[in-house]
């Protein structure tokens, strides 16, 4: 496109030039007839002596300015070709002995035009032959020299990281390109170990905090079933005992997190979503019910997905969790299907929420961990669903577009 | 009764032994996979509480082990990782049920009870509790010769209150019976509350005695008068 640009801009330049050129030549011409004219003038050759394109002028005054030449274009009636054609004319007004003469020399632009065009037409020729040479020059280049690079780009596109598959970039015969592939290959290597070793400490860490928060919950258990104690051992003993349990809550969420980014669910079936909802509801219909909460369902689209069957059940009790969690007291919770969509609605007290909810730990309840959202926003991230969240109407809506 | 725990952590494994004897069992008590095939093979257990990470390997292959023998002892596997491929290999193996831990004692106690009465075939299926009767198969609960109705979570729960009887038994014990990991949905316990009380009712009304106690900031604890 800039070639192209670039082209059009010099053969505009030189199209210029040429027009200046032939110009300036014509003029010199009507300067050299000019003097010509005047010439025979002097040596008393008769006026009707000249040819069809001077017209020379006997005046008896001298109204305007003496040698001032003056060149204008114009149109002339050509009685053979019955057509007006371009022409220059020189103007002057000379003074030969005593008497003034209007001097007025014609020049045909046909001829120059003609040269213009028979100038430009090879130029014009060798300027398309460049560009289709650039243009395909420009495709070689980088069809050819660049193909190293795009593979680069193809591998780390493909790339996981996490995958057991090690990356490998084909060899090239351009040396940067080397380069680049060998330092893009430290780089990955020492990224992958970094993450292998981040993952194996999540892991460990996960692992060995179980079995210390099992004797402490298992202790503070045991203490509970002593009768002996008194309330002022029974409530740091309880504080205890809920701290213990919140901790290995956290613990289990951030697992699971881990383990969704990771990708260790990976079993997919497919899956009848509204089967799920249905199993899910029922499960917590008791306590929707014993929260006073109104649940509407309306189920009527049928609707499948290729899913882990842990995972998606995980995705939709977080999602009613949520609707039973944030919801006020006689509040509504509705579940519909549209086309390849389901919405969780709930009346709730807060006002529309950010979209910063759907990080960890941003939590609007003390009770709750603030892990819920996240949880289901990763799963919906892992499975390209798109969760859409909108406030209308005093309810909270979660849509999921499959 | 009697049980095998095999568990490497020596404070969960006296932790262990000191409830379970508190439930009247008879137990014995390993920390190796070798000693736990050694025990199994010469011995026969009711139940057996299997850790799946011991220092000479994994629970699952005493697990493949017991079954090799073709002994039909139940088996309850206690792990640290929640991982859900862990928990699938463990029950295709055979074993019977799986907690993560960091477990709970009353929720410990109440499957073991729950898998030894599965496991006794010739014994009957019914628990008689005082005046209430329950039959495990047909979930069919008779209180003072009437037949009362409850719903899925108040027979749950009834249930857990006889398997962990006269033993304290918090909110949260309970939540997390009935509805697993799932309790951090509920801005408070109360609504246990409203559970609690209608079964209560129901017992009552059916001229059942109250055998259930609250004790206060704690929980509940159910017991024969």
């Amino acid at each position: 496109m800039a070639s192209l640009l670039f082209f059009a801009v010099a053969g505009f330049i030189i199209l210029i030039n040429f027009n200046n050129v032939i110009d300036n030549d014509i003029n010199d011409f009507l300067v050299n007839r000019e003097e010509i004219a005047t010439t025979q003038i002097v040596n008393d050759i008769p006026i009707e002596a000249l040819n069809n394109y001077e017209q020379i002028i006997k005046i008896s005054t001298n109204q305007e300015e003496i040698d001032n030449l003056m060149f204008t274009d114009t149109i002339v009636y050509d009685i053979i070709d019955d057509e007006f054609h371009a022409y220059r004319k020189l103007n002057v007004i000379r003074k030969i002995g005593t008497a003034f003469y209007d001097i007025t020399i014609f020049k045909s632009l046909i001829e120059s035009k003609l040269l213009v065009v028979e100038i430009l037409k090879p130029m014009l020729l060798v300027f398309l032959g460049l560009l289709t040479f650039l243009i395909l020059g420009n495709l070689f280049i980088s069809r050819g020299l660049w193909r190293p690079f795009k593979e680069t780009l193809i591998t780390l596109k493909n790339y996981e990281l996490g995958s057991t598959r090690s990356i490998n970039f084909s060899k090239t015969n351009t040396q940067e390109f080397n380069q680049l592939n060998s330092m893009l290959n430290t780089m990955i290597k020492k990224i992958h170990y970094d993450y292998l070793n981040l993952k194996e400490f999540t892991e460990n860490a996960a692992h060995e905090i179980q079995t210390p928060l099992a004797i402490i919950r298992n202790k503070c258990e045991m203490l509970l079933q002593s009768e002996k104690l008194t309330d002022v051992e029974l409530k740091p003993l309880k504080s205890i005992y809920n701290s213990c349990l919140r901790l290995s809550k956290i613990n289990r969420g951030l697992t699971l997190l881990a383990k969704i980014e990771s990708g260790a669910y990976d079993n997919s079936e497919k899956i009848d979503i509204t089967e799920v909802v249905k199993s899910q509801v029922q499960h917590y219909i008791e306590v929707i019910e014993l929260n006073g909460l109104m649940i509407k369902m309306d189920l009527n689209h049928q609707m499948h997905f290729v899913i882990n069957p842990d995972l998606i059940e995980i995705l939709v009790s977080n999602l009613i969790r949520n609707a039973i969690k944030h919801n006020t007291t006689n509040g509504k919770i509705h579940i519909i299907t549209l086309q390849n969509c389901i919405r969780f609605s709930n009346s709730g007290n807060q006002s529309k929420m950010d979209t910063g909810q759907f990080r960890r730990f941003n939590r609007s309840n003390k009770n709750s961990l603030g892990l819920g959202l996240s949880i289901i926003n990763k799963i919906c991230l892992a499975y390209n669903i798109q969760l859409k969240y909108s406030y209308e109407n005093g309810l909270h809506n979660f849509d999921l577009n499959f | 009764m009697k049980l095998l725990i095999i568990e490497d952590e020596q404070e969960v494994q006296d932790d262990l032994i000191e409830f379970l004897k508190g439930e009247n069992f008879l137990c014995e008590a390993v920390s190796t996979a070798s000693l736990a095939k050694e025990k199994v093979y010469m011995h026969e257990y009711d139940a057996i509480i299997l850790d799946i990470g011991l220092p000479d390997g994994s629970g699952l292959e005493v697990l493949e082990y017991l079954k090799k023998l073709n002994k039909d002892t139940g088996v309850i596997i206690l792990s640290a990782h929640g991982a859900i491929d862990d928990k699938i290999s463990a029950l295709n193996i055979g074993a019977d049920d799986y907690l993560t831990k960091p477990f709970d004692f009353n929720e410990l106690n109440a499957r073991i009870k729950s898998i030894i009465r599965r496991k006794q075939f010739h014994g009957n299926n019914t628990i008689d509790f005082g005046d209430i009767k329950i039959n495990t198969v047909s979930h069919e609960v008779v209180v003072n010769n009437k037949n009362i109705t409850l719903t899925q979570k108040e027979y749950q729960m009834l249930l857990y209150f006889i398997s962990n009887e006269n033993r304290v038994i918090t909110k949260e014990s309970i939540v997390e019976h009935l509805w697993g990991d799932d309790t951090d949905m509920f801005d408070s316990f109360d609504f246990i509350y409203g559970h609690i009380k209608n079964l209560r009712k129901k017992i009552v009304n059916a001229g059942g005695n109250d055998y259930l106690s609250t004790i206060y900031g704690v929980g509940y604890k159910f017991q024969k008068i």
